[in-house]
């Protein structure tokens, strides 16, 4: 796989409050799309807002499930438990990376 | 759809519909920014974000719908997230609906919230057409952003869970949302009854039993609207589905706007909100309940009062159809029921157990320790109708225990699913709690009175034993002294009146003062007596045999005017008792009797044989559990009052007039019954009557003796030589004149070394010792003893102010002995001393105790 960012690690960020079957399905979801267009290429930390309830303020989170996209920039969000695969390629601008090689 | 004469702009229309929904609503671009959002959206983050149009709130992505928490301090806010694709100003863009899922907010019922909803969308959509909406016209179209709202709106509408329509003024259905076409075609209608166009009308007329009437009220409610005749109209009803019952309101509102009135219709489903206002209404009233629980522990009732109660106020409060609260013992067989019912469920279930059996559910609950659940139609109550009153047919069952004791069951009969809700089965316990502890006070406050009650009848007895007991022995004090005295004045006056010719004045004078003497003497006997120092010589007797040969001296005595019944009881067993102790008694008691009869009257004398047992005993002090028989005296006379119960029994006292009773009578009765270890039961009414029994051991390894008539004694002297020994001077002058003059031989000693001198010293032989017993230096057995070593042939008599028991119980005197009770009367003493003197050689006498 190889992407104009290829050499740049992805740094993925999932804010959750508490372990909800929302929260686990999102990052099952997230890893699986992870490990099928960015294998090798990414990091991702769970933040739980209950435990760093802090935190969502620098990323302006307004409700969990959000996964934010920290790198590369610009920074992008994605809401919900990631179900919408589709919808989620799109929002962290993967599918236009598949397309180009 | 709508006509386009009466119908307003509808995207003026839409616009209001979204901004009066209560679920945000937002407009998400493809960089997850937010293009637009609802008035409902922006409270929703209103403590986060101050404009949330232009936030990068993120791409959602997602399926189905999915919970959100909002990323807030403090409690924790549930929102649903739904998306769907639309177009925004020609690029694709996501409609987010974010409704706000807590539990707090979803416990609103969903209805209320449509319907205030779809309140406030006619308000606003009536309002905002006059308003200036420029933020939709301003980036598109107006053809383009009308097509836009249509959709918009349709999806809001169709998002929601009421049903919705829009009529016209002919009942023509103008618009109308998918809850409500789905609810048609899977009610068993046809998604097209309830089409634009369809008249809702004639839907309602087409509807058949059983909801037809209500279709019908309804109807006529769309019309009277429609016609201006109401403002709105609401009706409540229930549907039966196939599973459950559940309930619904339908409203009709008034679609403002120019042109004929047309109505907005909705129904929806408000199942949940009845059910839960029915669950708080009755839990409030199981509260209600318990709260007077615990004001009946106050009252301090007894516990079948209690339990009766209790029931009778949880069917009051309407808490449950039926409670039931049985009380068990110790070993858990019931011994008190209480059950009340309502209705229905009225009937009574006690009667149709068997003594000491219980129903099914208490068996059940014996070990669980919450509250059991047991559910008719599964056929576990067997024949118990409990649960089967209800409905539903279930019932919940506790048992009542307090700390270690166990009191019973409450039983309530309930539908299934109210047994099962936690808060019911909290408040059950609490209940049964609360009822236990109520008991558990009740039984020790009873266990108190009782036992206070017991300790209050021991002190009382044992006063009044001290009493008499004191009396007693000053009473037989007195008569000891008394009887020497008497024994003086019988024997002088005798001799006396010997002396002197009848002619003589003196003659009558003497003859006085030996009937005043006899008469002190029977005072003294009597007294004796009640002092149970009476001589008395017991034989084992059949009582009926005994009392036979007094009833028809007493029959003579009574006189004519009061009957005396006599009803021996059969199969007695034989007592232990002097019969002339039995006999006085008995005639006592029926003086008394006759004496209590004004006029006319009854007296009964009945024998009987009774068991006391231990419980018995302890109420009668002194006496032992065993068999006893009874001799009853009974009579329709006046009766007593409990204050002359209280002296009964006492000495001198009477209530009879002065003269006509010396106040011996029942003294002696008790004394004689004291002293053959028996006891007396008297009940007396006043005004109908009083009946005393005493009850004497019986003694069922013994045969009775015949009673024999004494022997008439021979007084005539025969020469003989006595010895008599009495410290008392008058007595020993007397008894040496009286048998001098009779013709005997005679020795005086007036102290123990003198007798002995004079048996030593004397020549001629000694037939007949006489001795007082008690004497300061040596008693009467004593001196007896050693004067039998030096006269062994002599016979003893022995006298003395004391009885023969007493006598006996000082070690003084043997079974056998010869024995003569002060005051003696001359003919009986002489007829004594013959007596001796004719009898038999003592073997006991000369040298069984020796020195």
């Amino acid at each position: 796989m190889s992407t104009p960012h290829a050499s740049e690690r992805w740094q993925l960020r999932l804010y959750i409050a508490g372990i909800t079957p929302t929260a686990r399905r999102a990052e099952a979801n997230l890893r699986a799309i992870c490990e099928e267009h960015l294998e090798g290429l990414y990091d991702i930390e769970i933040v739980d807002l209950l435990e760093h309830p802090k935190l969502a303020e620098g990323d302006q989170i307004l409700a969990v499930p959000t996964l934010v996209r920290q790198l590369p920039e610009p920074l992008r969000k994605i809401i919900g438990d990631l179900s919408d695969t589709q919808k989620v390629l799109i929002g962290l601008d993967l599918k236009a990376l598949r397309v180009v090689p | 759809m709508v006509p386009a004469t009466s119908a307003p702009n509808p995207s003026e229309d839409w616009q209001a519909l979204v901004k009066a929904s209560m679920d945000g609503i937002i407009v998400v671009d493809g960089d997850g920014i937010v293009r637009y959002a609802n008035p409902a959206a922006r409270r929703l983050f209103e403590d986060q974000v101050t404009d949330l149009v232009g936030f990068h709130f993120g791409v959602p992505a997602i399926h189905e719908p999915v919970p959100l928490a909002l990323a807030r301090a403090g409690e924790v806010t549930l929102v649903e997230l739904r998306a769907s694709e639309i177009s925004w100003s020609g690029r694709r863009a996501t409609l987010a609906m974010l409704r706000d899922v807590t539990p707090r907010k979803r416990a609103e019922d969903a209805l209320r919230e449509s319907l205030a909803e779809r309140d406030r969308l006619l308000e606003l959509a009536d309002r905002t057409r006059l308003a200036q909406l420029s933020m939709v016209e301003d980036q598109m179209e107006a053809a383009e952003a009308l097509r836009e709202s249509v959709r918009f709106v349709q999806s809001t509408l169709d998002s929601l869970s009421a049903n919705i329509a829009l009529l016209d003024d002919e009942g023509r259905i103008l618009l109308v949302n998918k809850s409500w076409r789905d609810f048609a075609e899977a009610n068993g209608g046809s998604a097209a009854s309830m089409s634009e166009g369809a008249n809702y009308l004639q839907v309602c007329a087409a509807a058949g039993p059983p909801d037809d009437d209500e279709a019908r009220r309804f109807a006529d409610g769309i019309r009277r609207v429609l016609h201006g005749e109401e403002e709105e109209f609401s009706l409540e009803y229930a549907c039966e589905g196939p599973i459950e019952s559940r309930g619904f309101v339908g409203r009709v509102t008034p679609f403002p706007g120019p042109g004929p009135r047309r109505v907005v219709v909705s129904h929806g489903d408000i199942t949940e909100r009845k059910r839960s206002e029915d669950r708080v209404r009755h839990l409030n009233r199981v509260l209600r309940s318990i709260r007077e629980v615990n004001q009946l522990a106050e009252r301090k009732s007894e516990p079948d009062v209690l339990i009766r109660d209790a029931c009778q106020l949880l069917i009051d409060h309407g808490s449950y159809d039926f409670a039931m609260i049985i009380l068990t013992d110790p070993a858990g067989l019931p011994i008190a029921w209480a059950e009340s019912g309502r209705g229905s469920a009225a009937c009574r279930v006690h009667p149709t157990f068997r003594p000491g059996d219980l129903p099914p559910c208490c068996l059940k609950a014996m070990d669980v320790a919450g509250p059991l659940l047991t559910r008719e139609p599964e056929g576990q109550c067997g024949k118990c109708s409990v649960s089967g009153n209800q409905p539903a047919g279930a019932a919940l069952c506790i048992r009542l225990t307090h700390g270690e004791t166990s009191h019973g069951f409450l039983v309530a009969s309930m539908s299934e699913d109210r047994g099962m809700d936690e808060e019911e089965r909290d408040l059950f316990g609490k209940l049964a709690g609360d009822l236990s502890a109520a008991l558990d006070a009740s039984a020790d406050r009873a266990a108190l009175a009782l036992a206070e009650e017991a300790r209050e009848t021991i002190q009382r007895q044992l006063l009044q034993a001290q009493k008499m007991e004191a009396v007693g022995r000053l009473a037989g004090g007195v008569a000891h002294d008394y009887n020497n005295m008497l024994s003086v004045i019988l024997g002088h006056a005798s001799m006396g009146l010997e002396k002197v010719e009848e002619a003589d004045p003196l003659h009558e004078d003497l003859k006085q003062i030996l009937g005043a003497a006899n008469r002190s003497a029977d005072i003294t006997r009597q007294l004796l007596a009640f002092a149970r120092q009476q001589t008395a010589t017991p034989r084992v007797i059949d009582v009926n045999q005994a009392v036979e040969g007094t009833v028809s001296m007493l029959r003579r005595l009574i006189g004519e005017d009061v009957t005396l019944e006599w009803i021996p009881g059969s199969d007695l067993e034989p007592i232990r008792i002097d019969p002339v102790q039995l006999d006085q008694a008995l005639t006592n008691l029926c003086v008394n009797s006759r004496d209590a009869i004004k006029g006319v009257g009854r007296i009964t004398v009945t024998t009987s044989a009774v068991l006391l047992d231990e419980q018995g005993a302890l109420s009668h002090r002194g006496s032992r559990p065993g068999r006893y028989i009874g001799l009853t005296v009974s009579d329709n006379g006046t009766g007593m009052t409990p204050a002359t119960l209280d002296h009964l029994f006492e000495p001198f006292f009477t209530t009879k007039q002065s003269g006509k009773g010396t106040g011996l009578g029942m003294s002696m009765v008790y004394g004689i019954t004291e002293q053959n270890g028996g006891f007396i039961d008297v009940t007396s009414e006043l005004g109908h009557g009083t009946s005393v029994g005493i009850f004497l051991p019986a003694c069922a390894d013994h045969v009775a003796e015949t009673v024999a008539p004494p022997e008439a004694g021979s007084s005539a002297a025969g020469g003989e030589t006595i010895l008599i020994v009495e410290d008392e001077a008058a007595i020993l002058g007397m008894a040496r004149t009286l048998l001098g003059r009779l013709g005997y031989g005679i020795l005086t000693a007036s102290t123990p070394t003198e007798a002995m001198a004079l048996a030593r010293d004397h020549e001629g032989e000694i037939h007949l010792i006489i001795t007082d017993v008690v004497m300061p230096d040596m008693n009467g057995r004593e001196l007896v003893n050693v004067l039998l070593t030096l006269r062994p042939e002599a016979r003893c008599l022995f006298m003395s102010g004391y009885t023969a028991d007493i006598v006996a119980e000082r070690g003084v005197l043997d079974e056998g002995m010869h024995f003569i009770e002060k005051p003696f009367e001359i003919h009986a003493f002489s007829a004594k001393v013959r007596a001796v003197l004719d009898s038999p050689q003592q073997p006991q006498a000369g040298s069984n105790d020796g020195d």
